[in-house]
């Protein structure tokens, strides 16, 4: 099977949008994080556009509004930039599906609580510590 | 017992097992009742038993904290003096009496916190200066009522936001990866935690809700108000927001509402001076980051237009005392010990 190699794609976003996803596209991990969050967001779009625009709007409804657009380029697979282009043209922007994907990840990476007093999870520690007595 | 104290600026929040006290944080030598310090309120002079002022005896002095007009408030973000181990003493005294606690209480254990950026400095002088006064005795009178700070006491000093991350956490709004905002009256900390508590990047802005008073003061004169002290400020606010005060006359038969102007100057500063410089510590995480806002700001700014998808807690002010409670019931358990 033939490998589809990178593309450098431009989109129109709002600043907002545009600030907070450079620092992710541009990091190792973040990206192949934001990539697979963007692929599966992308799927959503094709598949259950209004479910995708519900989650965008109770994210960001009011704050997408906010701010001026601004032009952001990004480097992703052929595959992916056909897929959001496919999108764009059913009538979702890829910078909410950007967006989207961005907020899914930070989701993910907020996982439940966890177990307390583990070695690898301490909890918060006290940065002081002061007795009147020896041994309270 | 399991006590979280939060020695705000504005306020100082104690949590105990059962009870929530909140008590001013102005500061006056003696007793205002019957010393040489006049009533500034006279108006308040006939309830002077039911205000919440709190007396405390020293080994060497006799202080009163209050919210009188003419009292001394410490707004510096070091919270090293003597007025903050009195507060966080007349605090824990205030909420051993609510609570009805008995002399014989075994070991109390209290959790508090300092601006998390300067924890690690101010830890030791804090923590050095409540044990001597609890070693030399120290009594607390409120509401026509006793009691003496028990000698077997352990202090924990946390980070300020790290009381809200243990509250969001067991409230499941944080995760193992959060982003605490606490905005305070003097310092608004931002402290970034990771692997369940531990602080990957730590701030302390020394900006906050004293900025709003002195602006709101600033900005009632700007109409023809009265030029007021930092303290007839801080004395006029919450009855403000209380309903008690809310129009003022501005000498000329005009009258103008208080909170209209309080909400400007919040709005004002935040939009101009704070949230810009939050704005860059938060990055990326203003917008897709778990960020946990609390402290008294998250009532008066208005946060959920730049931050929306920031989950505010419930009682943001109080959030952070809970926080320190739990906190300290943990370590008592044992649970970070190391």
């Amino acid at each position: 099977m033939k490998k589809t190699g990178p593309t450098r794609v431009s989109y129109r976003i709002p600043e907002w949008a545009a600030e907070a996803i450079r620092p992710l596209i541009r990091r190792g991990p973040d990206r192949d994080r934001l990539l697979a969050h963007l692929a599966v967001a992308a799927g959503d779009a094709l598949e259950r556009p209004r479910t995708l625009l519900a989650e965008f709007e109770a994210l960001y409804g009011r704050y997408a509004r906010r701010g001026r657009p601004t032009h952001m380029r990004i480097r992703l697979p052929r595959s992916l930039a056909a897929r959001l282009a496919e999108a764009e043209a059913s009538g979702i922007r890829p910078w909410i599906i950007l967006v989207v994907a961005a907020s899914r990840m930070a989701a993910a990476r907020t996982e439940a609580a966890p177990k307390e007093g583990t070695p690898d999870l301490p909890g918060v520690r006290p940065g002081g510590e002061f007795a009147t007595e020896d041994e309270p | 017992m399991h006590i979280g104290i939060d020695i705000g600026r504005s306020a100082v929040k104690a949590v105990g097992p059962r009870t929530t006290w909140v008590g001013p944080t102005g500061l006056l030598v003696g007793r205002p009742t019957r010393g040489p310090i006049a009533l500034l309120e006279t108006e308040e002079a006939a309830q002077t038993e039911e205000t919440e002022d709190v007396t405390i005896e020293t080994a060497s002095r006799t202080w009163t904290l209050t919210d009188w007009g003419g009292a001394t408030y410490d707004l510096s973000p070091h919270k090293t003096r003597e007025g903050t181990a009195l507060a966080l003493l007349g605090a824990l005294g205030a909420l051993l009496i609510a609570e009805n606690a008995t002399e014989e209480e075994k070991a109390i254990v209290v959790a508090t916190g300092l601006p998390a950026a300067l924890m690690e400095p101010d830890a030791q002088p804090l923590g050095r200066l409540v044990i001597r006064l609890v070693r030399e005795g120290v009594t607390v009178r409120w509401r026509g009522r006793t009691v003496r700070i028990p000698r077997r006491l352990r202090l924990l000093v946390y980070a300020e936001g790290d009381g809200i991350y243990e509250a969001a956490r067991r409230e499941g709004l944080a995760g193992t990866e959060s982003l605490v905002l606490d905005m305070g009256h003097v310092t608004t900390n931002i402290v970034e935690y990771r692997r369940g508590g531990e602080r990957l990047r730590v701030f302390s802005l020394p900006k906050g809700g004293a900025d709003v008073f002195r602006g709101f003061g600033n900005a009632l004169a700007r109409r023809g108000g009265p030029l007021m002290s930092y303290g007839r400020i801080h004395w006029l606010v919450p009855r403000m927001f209380a309903g008690l005060i809310t129009r003022i006359d501005l000498g000329d038969g005009r009258e103008t509402d208080l909170r209209e102007i309080f909400r400007e100057a919040a709005r004002d500063f935040f939009i101009r001076d704070l949230w810009p410089e939050v704005q860059a510590i938060l990055g990326d995480y203003a917008a897709f980051g778990n960020v946990v806002i609390a402290g008294g700001g998250a009532e008066i700014f208005p946060v959920g237009e730049v931050l929306p998808q920031a989950r505010v807690m419930p009682e943001p002010r109080l959030a952070q005392a809970r926080g320190y409670a739990l906190l300290a019931a943990r370590y008592a358990e044992g649970g970070t010990q190391a």
